[in-house]
């Protein structure tokens, strides 16, 4: 194996190529191509996370391109999963990206057949994170999920049965209605923290245990608060 | 439960609100709809039935869901 391409972040990591390849074989299921799964794809590729399964049904649209940096004009009314893949093979041609271009909420087969080390959320709805979430205390792996909206982000891991869970923070909690206002760099901001995180749960870390990370690039300020699991969680409590 | 005096901060604005008992009266004294919002106290994530104490630094944070 030839390590030059991942030398500068090697030298950071404490058990140095142990680490790599651990990077190397994990598996990582990817829900959404957008402005957080734009740079979190980007990112944990080009870190030598290979095995990615990717899960998105949509078309690249005009209006996506202010954030969604994976796609260029040419990819406009094309399949996003297929054009993400591309220009993944094209930062490592060794990566295998298993595209599903499916709604996440009918993937879960293929997300237990995937076998996923964790399930990273880049959705841009409750509902699939809701889903995420049941599945994650299912196959008992963590769930990294962002959301971003204008300049503010949250951001959090769940460890299934040992930290808050998704529901813990957010149960009945409902989505805005109508188009989402979004700068680019703040989904670029969180999908590059995403990956940074998934790096490090990949080494064995759990960062953000019981705590949710509230971004605010306005100001700008990162702060990170506390979210403790709830008894009566549908999801992950004595229920 | 005896009422509380508070410090409250929502979108970037900080105000004293008093005569409150539970997390729940600040949002419907604000006018604020508990499902769209997630509240802390002293940073840390609390339900709408959470008890106030005097002097309590609350935070309001819209909830989101872009990607
Ligand atoms: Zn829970």
């Amino acid at each position: 194996m030839e390590y030059a391409r991942w030398s500068r972040q090697i030298l950071i990591f404490e058990n140095g190529v142990k680490d790599q390849e651990k990077l190397l074989k994990a598996r990582i299921t990817v829900v959404g191509a957008g402005g957080l799964g734009s740079a979190l794809l980007m990112y944990t590729v080009a870190a030598g996370i290979r095995n990615i399964q990717l899960i998105e049904h949509q078309r690249v649209e005009e209006s996506n391109l202010n954030r969604q940096i994976l796609y260029g004009e040419g990819d406009i009314n094309t399949s996003k999963a297929l054009a993400a893949k591309r220009k993944l093979l094209e930062i490592d041609s060794q990566a295998n990206v298993e595209v599903v271009e499916k709604k996440v909420e009918d993937s879960e087969k293929e997300i237990i057949l995937f076998d996923p080390d964790i399930l990273i959320d880049c959705s841009d709805n409750l509902e699939a994170r809701r889903f995420l979430n049941r599945i994650a205390h299912i196959i008992k792996k963590p769930f990294l999920y962002a959301m971003v909206e204008g300049f503010s982000g949250m951001l959090s891991v769940v460890y299934p049965y040992e930290s808050a869970c998704f529901e813990c923070a957010f149960f009945g909690k409902v989505q805005k209605e109508g188009t989402t206002p979004i700068l680019g760099a703040t989904a670029g901001f969180a999908g590059a923290l995403e990956a940074s995180l998934a790096v490090q749960i990949i080494l064995g870390k759990k960062p953000l245990f019981g705590e949710l990370l509230s971004i605010d690039l306005n100001k700008p300020s990162l702060q990170t608060l506390k979210v403790n699991r709830r008894k009566d969680c549908y999801v992950c409590g004595e229920g | 439960m005896s009422v509380a005096r508070v410090n409250v901060v929502y979108k970037g604005n900080e105000q004293v609100i008093s005569e409150v008992r539970t997390v729940k009266e600040i949002l419907e004294k604000l006018g604020i709809n508990p499902n769209s919002v997630i509240v802390t106290v002293e940073d840390e994530l609390v339900a709408e039935d959470y008890v106030l104490k005097n002097g309590d630094k609350v935070k309001i944070i819209d909830v989101i869901s872009g990607g």
